[in-house]
């Protein structure tokens, strides 16, 4: 199936398999790593990234279901997401990384709707992404600092 | 893994008439995928209904029409329903997790499978897949159903809980009928909870008028993204408060708000639901103010 997609800005045209998953098409046919896959069942969030705005997991999304789409990832460079790059860092954000790039999608789709979130929006929008490094306090203060900073 | 077809119908005849045998409706796909990945209930050909102009929500008069590939996430927001009902409101936000709620639709919602460990284990067919046992009444069902039966798992849908209690109608294909006539037990003959037949789907879910007040509470194992153990919906239309949940049978179930564990006797490893079930029961109704 032909595909048009948007990333990160960028126009994209490729030929999937219709079953394929967003995250597969991302990380094998566009060597766009940065979207991890972890559970591959909806489960932990790491595949998280931004399809029309909205945070979906990218393991549980058909590729071709994505024709006309805009979809952002981490490897993409907007304002937002480098401040919350910056805090991560400086808030001790993550342990192993594996789960960031989720994260900072999760974050990114929060503060663009709610540019000023109370931590418990916070707690709320970030609940679907699990840090087995158990790095939550970290990502909370993330937030609400790259929040502060914006 | 995956070997199945997928089509993208424009046009409700035409989802209809893809949707034949061996072909299965998709609306988020969050519960669908992860069922085909693992071989429960297989198909050839997926047929994703969200580009037949099924999504919005409208509200008339005292009531809303929810249309059914409308996400969980856009429910939760939707700033006339957080306003006239509340229940169905925290019953969306009870919905998985931030991500799951933007995927997953309401008619998904209300269409998804049971949770059982069983049934959803990829080598084992249980009696609801056709088998001959109900794998969880001689194994580990500590988390399943209150009601004897063929099957002990449980219902899912918080959407359901919270709309049975609105007297929600639901729209489909062919006909309209009552949100609660929607589930049926599955028999011998007919291993489904649902009672659509090949090529129905749902077009639409209708509350016809709001409450005075309404509520949802959820049990589950973590604060956020866990299936309900138990979840109860109240709402209350004058002096009439109607109540179901969800956790506690393998169909959304209505109770009795004088009586809410009323023939949920539950077995040796899940009587402890029953407690959780009226303390959430007591909850919901001091709630929903009587």
């Amino acid at each position: 199936m032909q595909v048009r997609l948007t990333i990160n800005g960028q126009p994209h045209e490729l030929d999937v398999a219709p079953h394929r998953s967003l995250a597969d098409v991302l990380r094998t046919d566009l060597a766009m790593t940065g979207t991890k896959v972890a559970c591959a069942e909806g489960t932990c969030g790491s595949c998280t990234v931004l399809l029309d705005g909205r945070a979906v997991l990218s393991c549980l999304t058909f590729a071709s279901a994505c024709d006309s789409s805009k979809v952002a990832t981490v490897e993409g460079s907007t304002p937002l997401l480098e401040r919350l790059r910056d805090a991560f860092t400086a808030h001790d954000g993550f342990q192993c990384g594996f789960c960031t790039p989720g994260q900072l999608m999760s974050a990114v789709a929060l503060l663009q709707r709610t540019p000023r979130p109370s931590r418990a929006e916070i707690r709320t929008a970030m609940a679907g992404n699990l840090c087995r490094c158990g790095a939550y306090e970290g990502i909370e203060q993330a937030v609400a600092a790259a929040a502060e900073a914006g | 893994m995956r070997a199945f077809g997928y089509a993208r119908p424009a046009d409700a005849g035409e989802a209809a008439a893809l949707l034949r045998a061996g072909a299965r409706a998709m609306g988020g796909g969050t519960d669908l995928l992860t069922q085909l990945d693992r071989g429960i209930l297989p198909a050839d050909e997926v047929v994703d209904l969200r580009a037949l102009g099924l999504s919005g929500i409208e509200h008339d008069g005292g009531g809303v029409r929810i249309g059914a590939t409308t996400s969980v996430a856009d429910v939760e927001r939707d700033a006339g329903i957080g306003e006239r009902f509340p229940g169905l409101r925290q019953a969306a936000g009870a919905v998985g997790s931030p991500q799951l709620r933007e995927m997953g639709t309401v008619g998904g919602n209300l269409c998804q499978q049971v949770r059982c460990w069983y049934f959803r284990h990829p080598d084992l067919q249980c009696w609801l897949r056709g088998g001959e046992t109900c794998y969880a009444q001689i194994g580990d069902h500590r988390k399943h159903g209150l009601e004897p039966g063929d099957c002990i798992s449980v219902a899912p849908s918080d959407l359901a809980a919270a709309l049975l209690v609105l007297d929600a109608e639901v729209e489909t294909t062919g006909r309209r009928m009552p949100l609660a006539d929607l589930y049926r037990k599955a028999t011998a003959e007919r291993r489904s909870t649902l009672v659509l037949e090949p090529g129905e789907f749902l077009t639409a879910v209708e509350v016809p008028r709001a409450p005075d007040a309404s509520t949802y509470v959820i049990a589950g194992e973590r604060a956020a993204w866990s299936f309900a153990l138990v979840g109860v919906a109240a709402a209350r239309f004058g002096d009439d408060v109607r109540m179901a949940a969800i956790g506690v049978s393998n169909l959304p179930r209505p109770l009795d708000p004088d009586d809410p564990a009323a023939g949920l006797p539950g077995l040796e490893m899940t009587r402890w639901k029953r407690r959780l079930l009226e303390t959430l029961a007591s909850d919901a109704r001091a709630a929903v103010g009587r």
